[in-house]
């Protein structure tokens, strides 16, 4: 056999080789865009920019401020720890405020089994919610029952941004209807 | 000289009339009011009672002021409700002989009873009392607590009477909702090495210290029980950090009533391994629980 031929049987042999390599580079690619687990959300270091869409005004809230320690922080807290999830709409339903005494901003998540499910934006003194959207593919993570959580509370300092030393962690039972 | 008999007698009658038309109407138109918050309560829960006085303003005082004030609610039901506290929101700091709020278990009445043998309540005056319920755990579905009122009013000139009731509703069926305010210092800790110790040739008293500011109270300002927790926490093994309450060590949840605080003082422990400058060595997490 002449070297003209092996070198054409090499380069036939090749191809297939390179085509199921190719193959496997386009499955890697649509699994790491579509299909790859974005990995656990990250609490900020310094308050989102963007409020909370949901957040809305509390009524007859005066905005009288508490006392807050130099340096320190004030914050007031109103709650239910009952929260619904609808898996149909991917929102979760719950009663939380940050009424206007507060010194602090505040970012809401709601975590279950170590997981974010929800992060709100920042939600200013004098402000509640009643609705949160849950995280992209959190819904897929749920299924309907009851489930043990948290509330993981984060304040900020209003001018700042700047995250403070104390935080809150309220525990919460979550309802998932589909 | 008939004729200015006559118009003196007028003009006598013209200045007084008006004074005790003034001094009718004034006493006429004190009232009160009834405030229950919040509008509905869950069972187990509080509801606060304010009884107000109405139309006792300066002009009013002026005219005809009150000497005299009891406020009674009767048929406090102690299977159905608690009185937690009860107070009155007369300040007067002119020696009345009594002003003093008070419960009676076996009358099933709380009464105020104000009183001032020389002067007069202070004007304006509007809340003049304060009772805190507690409702009974054990009730069900959605109703009402009807508590009547009498308030009787001792004016320099007249005796007024009136009645009206105080409405608690209840429902089983509101979520339960929980308020909390926390306060915490700056967090500001030092070490130091203590004092050379010329005999033994070491530093006595090393040590952390905070001049007041590492600390975190939480204040319950709902209507329920709630339970706090308090936990240092950090990555190095250098520093350790606990908390007290000023005399023993807070390692557990601590129950706070509604309206009730607690102050959890952190006190850190460990000699540092490299300078700090500034430096964020920890957080504080407040867990808060239900009843």
């Amino acid at each position: 056999m002449s070297n003209y031929e092996n070198e054409d049987s090499r380069q036939k042999k090749a191809i297939p080789i390179l085509l199921i390599i190719t193959a496997l580079a386009v499955c890697v690619a649509v699994w790491a865009l579509f299909f790859r687990d974005s990995g656990p959300v990250l609490t900020p270091d310094q308050a989102p920019v963007q409020e909370e869409v949901n957040a809305e005004a509390i009524e007859g809230d005066t905005g009288e401020k508490m006392e807050s320690p130099q340096g320190g922080g004030s914050v007031s807290l109103t709650f239910s720890r009952d929260v619904d999830i609808d898996l149909s709409d991917e929102t979760a339903y719950l009663i939380f405020a940050n009424p206007g005494k507060s010194n602090q901003d505040m970012v809401l998540q709601i975590v279950v089994q170590d997981t974010v499910i929800v992060q709100s934006g920042t939600l200013k003194p004098g402000n509640q919610v009643t609705e949160l959207k849950l995280l992209d593919k959190a819904a897929k993570r749920l299924s309907e029952g009851v489930y043990e959580g948290n509330f993981n509370v984060l304040y900020y300092h209003p001018e700042t941004g700047e995250k403070a030393i104390v935080n809150t962690v309220i525990p919460i039972t979550i309802t998932v209807n589909e | 000289m008939k004729h200015i008999k006559n118009t003196a007698l007028v003009l006598v009658m013209a200045l007084i009339l008006p004074l005790i038309a003034i001094t009718a109407n004034a006493a006429d138109a004190y009232g009160f009011a009834v405030k229950v918050s919040p509008q509905a309560v869950r069972p187990g829960g509080q509801a606060e009672v304010t009884v107000a006085l109405t139309g006792y303003t300066a002009e009013a005082a002026a005219a005809d002021g009150i000497r005299g004030l009891q406020v009674d609610i009767t048929g406090i039901d102690t299977t159905k409700l608690t009185v937690v506290e009860k107070s009155t929101l007369i300040v007067d700091n002119s020696g009345p002989m009594s002003n003093t709020a008070s419960y009676n278990a076996s009358n099933k009445c709380v009464r105020l009873a104000y009183i001032h043998r020389s002067g007069s309540l202070p004007a304006p005056c509007e809340d003049v009392l304060k009772v805190v319920f507690q409702l009974d755990s054990a009730l069900t579905g959605t109703g009402s607590i009807t508590l009547p009122v009498t308030v009787k009013i001792q004016t320099f000139s007249r005796q007024i009477t009136q009645t009206g009731e105080i409405i608690i509703n209840y429902s089983d069926e509101i979520v339960p909702v929980i308020n909390v305010d926390i306060t915490w210092g700056n967090m500001q800790f030092e070490y130091s090495d203590g004092t050379w110790n010329t005999r033994t040739y070491s530093y006595d008293n090393p040590g952390w210290t905070d001049n007041g500011t590492g600390y975190v109270t939480a204040v319950n300002t709902g209507e329920a029980a709630a339970t706090v927790q308090f936990v240092y926490n950090t990555d190095r093994t250098d520093i350790s950090g606990s908390f007290t309450d000023g005399t023993s060590a807070i390692d557990e949840k601590v129950t706070i009533n509604a309206g009730a605080q607690t102050t959890a003082n952190l006190v850190l422990s460990g000699k540092p391994s490299e300078i700090l400058d500034n430096t964020t060595i920890g957080t504080v997490t407040v867990t808060i629980g239900g009843e």
